[in-house]
């Protein structure tokens, strides 16, 4: 079994990245600097995580107490497989978008670059923390810091809407983390253990009791995974700048939430628990609302990147429903869905980010034929889309093809009527914006800016080839997910 | 290196590789570009000409371990090479025909770069080796073959095109659902011989499954409303390839799937009776309405649909006759070939008539024999191979599905199948002398006095199909022992139910009988058809598939786009203006907004008024509570959270703390629980 081995790496992975954050803050307007620094943090935190990662595959967790408060509290960060998927996604994405995220922002955006790039790198590092918690205090504590470290990044524009979806932004998530806060609580004072064990720690609980915390994580964690009730959030933070919409709001935020409900099942609860109370229907309701709902609505929009998030919401939803069914296929389906969705959505909304550089425009009706100019943008936007959709070749596909034998599996198959409804209106949404932009007449009086920067069309392109390499060899993403399922699963 | 990994893989790379090459460095080469595609079209015919006449014989699965799953397998077997072999042949003829062809035409770097990439996906159909690799190939020609469709961009051809992506969507996802199911009962996707497991239910639901899939794409009915509305519009050497060869894929599924499943030597009779059916009714109906079309290329498209009803028929006398049915699948196979040979050909001829005049409107052309000798000796050549007259190939296997047929009892049902049968065979021979008669006989308009006959590259495509076509019809049995007898044996029948056939006889007296009714029938119908102006006759609009899918994906519309203008479209008729501007609600203006729909949507949005006005009354009751609220000890806290207090802002900020304070409640609710479950 896996040795327990004690290194301040993770510390490192997450602090120095955080400090270096704050070094940028205090920077100011020095531009070579901040750049440099924002460069740095991430591909410090990228390589922290990488060496964590040579480190797991010998059979080792990396554990590492900081902080102990007496009281049975303690914070510490520790590194297991699941952990490091997530932390893996993100430092991966996170060094893709820096360079996007200082084009866009030079090209878009005059006043203070300090701010922004200070607080992303924050929030990317915190996001780091959350993945990388050993407990749930821990995590707890980097999933307030998160939300509060994307809050200047939202109000960033400082418009009148801007500053609306910023508030509402904090409402929703600091009323899910004051539930999660009764959760958490619930954990430590009827938990048999502080770290996350594979067995669970809730022995001996009453199974109302039992039943109650879950709900309250669910909705917790919920509120940031954006599932139905709680996701208009989502959409409404799209005012943001790109980078944070793609990078923060689409990928890791939202990755945050799902990674949470994945940690309650897994290490707090246990599979063999969730399994015997049942609760995982719960889970499988809420996530098939949300798919549907999210489908119907990004439907419905004209504006490009509040389709792009409710198709965010609708797509979180996946991984959510491939771990509530409680079997190995469709965890991997789902995390398979969920890398794609990551890398590819990040690709997506950089596309749009793009095509507003280039030519102001935001609404997809007046997209009319802009793929026709912007080729590069467009070419890579339609591979990103058929690669959500789940076309053969591309990890969406892998995903489906495991997601979906999973109901099949466990003899629910009315699920499988949610997966193809949920296809369908994906292939809806997205291949009608693919439409216009290649195939409407263009509009002649459309203006279109200079040549596309490479450092915008560059991580546009790394997010879609990066996600198709996992389509073309799934086995690297395999052997990293492999691990999970049997040390979680039981082979 | 194994010799047969190298060569099956080339022969899917190149035309994928040639795709890229057309399209990055193409247009460099200045004219010699047009003829780069049609390159690599050969190189590939070349390569697998090597493949199906090396007759490696045996069965050899190709493996590629180190993609998806490792359950990508490329298989090399009689049965796809032939077909492998027929794609390459009939694509690079429609290849060498649209040098010429596509000169004139604006965008062709696309229309290459997208036949290319459904050669490759085509060819990889044909040459998968299990179910997950035909999925991937499939749904990549799919994808592929949508440019293709809306290469016009007229309004017709986006209308044609998102109906073809909806239903081949659709189709895709059911396949993937039956493959899954399939991987269920076998344990794996591999091709088999019938499976032993599974109950015979669960079965059946897999083959629906997987039928609906291949359904679509083979053009079956009623899921055919996509293809004669998506092969006209397309150019003509992509509406031959459409209808020569990719639907040819669907057909292949269906064998493929039903052998898998059922197997061929067990006697399936429900499935096959449904088959059967679905055969018959697919033949009858296309070629009904094939024959009240003006438009030559949609008259063709409709005959696309009823020959694939043949194919189906002749599957479903082979699942219904178990070891027995080696004849009617063998037929089928036959015809498979038989109709990529004369559709091409047809399809490639008429786009050659549209070339020199401009013109697909049958009735609006007329004695171009003595102008275009050529292309006309070519189509009559088609004619009479799609026709069934002995001495060309369409004869050979419709005579072997007609054999099937009278195989399969006496009386009842089956006589009524085949008396359909000939009926049917009749309406097929009368639509190709109404082709040839009205495009090459009669007075010639005074407009194409100066027109000449296609240019040599045309012919040059289309005069090796002619030939197969009568060659195929001359020498069926040659054909038959070297080609067709390896290829059943690959499907699984047994070297004793093969003993039986492996001669056939295509000359009995009750064929010539049944010809000659055919062939009655066949002239009565034109001249009924041509005194009585039968061809004609319009039908309701409520009459067919089509309106009602068009219907449904109408309110599917309005349900999810926000700014439909619907008053405009009330007024604005099909074809106006007005519908013209924005082309996607063109598409369901066009089809008559009846008073159904018009229901649903009042209704919405009757629904939406009267919510927004019960919003709007709680927003007032709730604002009136706030403001009192407001005037005591939260009015600093107020102050303190909102950013700005213009006007604007303010009512904004109400809205939000209506929403917080609901939060609030929320939360309240559940402490509130929590203290009576815990305490």
């Amino acid at each position: 079994m896996n040795q327990n081995m004690v290194s301040v790496l993770p510390i490192v992975a997450v602090f120095l990245p955080g400090a270096i954050g704050v070094a940028i803050l205090f920077a100011g307007e020095n531009k070579k600097l901040r750049e440099f620094l924002s460069i740095l943090a991430s591909v410090c935190s990228f390589l922290m995580v990488l060496a964590m990662y040579f480190i797991l595959s010998k059979g080792e967790v990396i554990e590492c107490n900081f902080a102990d408060f007496g009281f049975n509290l303690f914070l510490c960060l520790r590194t297991d497989w699941l952990g490091l998927f997530f932390a893996m996604l993100t430092a991966c994405l996170w060094l893709v978008s820096i360079p996007y995220a200082l084009k866009y922002m030079e090209k878009k955006f005059f006043n203070s670059g300090a701010r922004f790039f200070g607080f992303f790198t924050l929030s990317a590092s915190f996001a780091v923390g959350v993945t990388l918690a050993g407990n749930m205090l821990t995590l707890f504590i980097f999933y307030g810091l998160l939300t509060f470290s994307t809050y200047p990044l939202v109000i960033h524009s400082e418009t009148s809407t801007a500053i609306r979806a910023a508030k509402n932004y904090l409402i929703y998530l600091m009323a899910g983390e004051s539930v999660l806060l009764f959760a958490v609580l619930a954990t430590i004072g009827f938990g048999s253990s502080q770290s996350f064990a594979r067995v669970g720690v809730m022995f001996g609980v009453e199974p109302r009791i039992l039943l109650f915390v879950f709900m309250m994580y669910v909705v917790g964690f919920g509120v940031k995974a954006a599932v139905f009730p709680f996701s208009n959030w989502l959409p409404m933070v799209s005012v943001a700048p790109t980078p944070v919409t793609g990078l923060l709001h689409a990928v890791a935020v939202v990755n945050m939430g799902v990674y949470g409900i994945m940690r309650v099942i897994l290490n707090v609860f246990s599979l063999k628990l969730v399994q015997s109370m049942g609760i995982g229907f719960l889970l499988i309701i809420i996530s098939s609302i949300t798919i549907i709902y999210g489908s119907l609505m990004a439907l419905r929009q004209d504006d490009f990147k509040r389709r792009l998030a409710f198709s965010t919401v609708a797509y979180v939803s996946y991984p959510i429903l491939g771990m509530a069914l409680l079997n190995p296929s469709a965890f991997i389906g789902g995390l398979f869905l969920l890398v794609t969705h990551a890398f590819l959505k990040l690709a997506l909304f950089f596309c749009a980010g793009a095509i507003d550089v280039q030519t102001g425009k935001n609404k997809i009706s007046e997209l009319s034929g802009v793929g026709q100019k912007l080729q590069v943008v467009g070419t890579l936007f339609t591979i990103g889309s058929l690669g959500l959709i789940g076309t053969p070749l591309t990890p969406g596909f892998v995903g489906k093809w495991y997601l979906w034998r999973a109901p099949l599996e466990t003899n629910q198959p009315g699920i499988i009527g949610v997966l193809i409804i949920g296809s369908v209106l994906c292939a809806l949404y997205l291949l009608y914006v693919v439409y216009t932009l290649f195939f409407k007449r263009l509009d002649d009086n459309l203006v279109f800016g200079d040549k596309l920067s490479y450092w915008i069309s560059f991580p546009i392109g790394a997010g879609v080839f990066g996600g198709l390499v996992f389509g073309i060899f799934p086995k690297i993403l395999l052997s990293i997910i492999n691990p999970m399922v049997i040390y979680y699963f039981g082979g | 290196m194994d010799f047969h990994l190298i060569l099956t893989s080339l022969i899917i790379a190149i035309p994928f590789l040639g795709a890229g090459i057309t399209y990055w460095f193409g247009h460099k080469l200045k004219t010699a570009w047009d003829y780069l595609p049609f390159l690599f079209s050969l190189t590939t015919l070349i390569l697998t000409s090597i493949l199906f006449f090396g007759g490696s014989g045996g069965h050899v699965i190709i493996k590629y371990p180190f993609l998806p799953f490792s359950k990508v397998e490329l298989s090399i077997n009689s049965l796809n090479v032939l077909l492998a072999f027929l794609t390459a042949l009939v694509w690079t003829a429609a290849m060498l025909f649209s040098v010429s062809y596509m000169k004139k035409s604006v965008k062709r770097r696309r229309f290459y770069v997208f036949m290319l990439l459904a050669f490759s996906a085509n060819l990889g159909v044909f040459l998968a080796g299990n179910f997950l690799t035909l999925f991937i190939f499939f749904e990549l020609l799919g994808l592929s073959a949508y440019p293709l469709i809306v290469h016009n961009e007229s309004i017709e051809a986006f209308e044609a095109g998102t109906k073809y992506l909806i239903m081949v969507f659709l189709g895709d996802l059911a396949l993937l659902l039956g493959i899954l199911f399939y991987y269920k009962i076998a344990g794996s996707v591999a091709f088999a011989t019938g499976l032993s497991g599974g109950s015979d239910y669960f079965k059946v639901i897999t083959f629906a499954l997987m039928g609906i899939g291949f359904g679509v794409k083979a053009g079956v009915v009623p899921l055919h409303i996509w293809l004669p509305d998506a092969h006209p519009v397309s150019p003509s050497p992509a509406s031959a390839l459409l209808s020569g060869i990719m639907i040819k894929a669907g057909a292949y599924g269906i064998i493929r799937s039903l052998f898998s499943i059922f197997g061929p030597e067990i006697r399936s009779i429900d499935v096959g009776f449904v088959v059967i059916w679905v055969g018959v009714v697919t033949m009858f109906v296309a070629v009904f309405m094939a024959l009240l079309q003006e438009n030559a290329k949609k008259m063709l498209a409709y005959h696309s649909i009823s020959q694939m009803g043949y194919i189906v028929l002749g599957i479903g006398c082979a699942i219904y006759l178990g070891g027995k049915g080696a004849l009617a699948i063998g037929g089928s196979l036959y015809h498979i070939v038989n109709h990529a040979l004369f559709k091409t050909s047809l399809f490639l001829t008429v786009g050659a008539v549209f070339y020199r005049t401009g013109e697909f409107n049958m009735y609006k052309l007329g004695g171009l024999l003595k102008k275009m000798p050529i292309i006309a000796f070519c189509t009559i050549i088609a004619s009479l191979g799609i026709s069934g007259i002995p001495l060309f190939n369409g004869y050979v296997s419709k005579t072997l599905i007609h054999q099937a047929v009278t195989h399969l009892g006496h009386g009842g049902w089956v006589s009524l199948a085949e008396i359909l049968f000939l009926i049917i065979s009749g309406g097929t021979i009368a639509s190709f002398i109404k082709l040839f008669a009205l495009i090459f006989l009669g007075k010639l308009p005074e407009k194409y006095e100066s027109v000449k006959d296609a240019p040599p590259f045309m012919i040059a495509g289309i005069l090796p199909l002619t030939a197969l076509v009568i060659i195929l019809g001359i020498l069926p049995n040659r054909f038959w022992g070297t080609f067709m007898i390896p290829l059943l044996k690959n499907l699984g029948y047994k070297t004793l139910s093969l003993n039986s056939v492996s001669i056939i006889n295509i000359l009995t007296g009750h064929d010539i009988q049944s010809l000659i009714i055919s062939l009655f029938v066949g002239i009565l119908i034109f001249a009924m058809g041509t005194k009585y102006d039968l061809f004609h006759m319009r039908f309701p609009c409520w009459f067919g598939v089509n309106y009602w899918f068009e219907q449904l994906t109408m309110g599917l519309y309005f349900l999810t786009h926000r700014e439909v203008h619907l008053p405009e479209i009330m007024v604005a008729g099909p074809g106006t203006e007005a519908v013209k501007e924005g082309s996607i609600s063109g598409i369901y203006a066009r089809t008559e907004v009846h008073r159904l729909s018009f229901f649903v949507i009042s209704l919405k949005r009757r629904i939406k008024y009267s919510y927004l006005k019960s919003k709007a009354v709680l927003t007032e009751k709730i604002n009136y509570i706030i403001g009192k609220l407001r005037k005591g000890f939260l009015a600093k806290l107020y102050q303190d959270l909102s950013a700005s207090k213009t006007g604007i802002e303010f009512e904004l900020y109400v809205q939000d703390l209506n929403f917080g304070m609901f939060l609030v409640l929320f939360l309240l609710v559940i402490c509130f629980i929590s203290f009576r479950l815990i305490g």
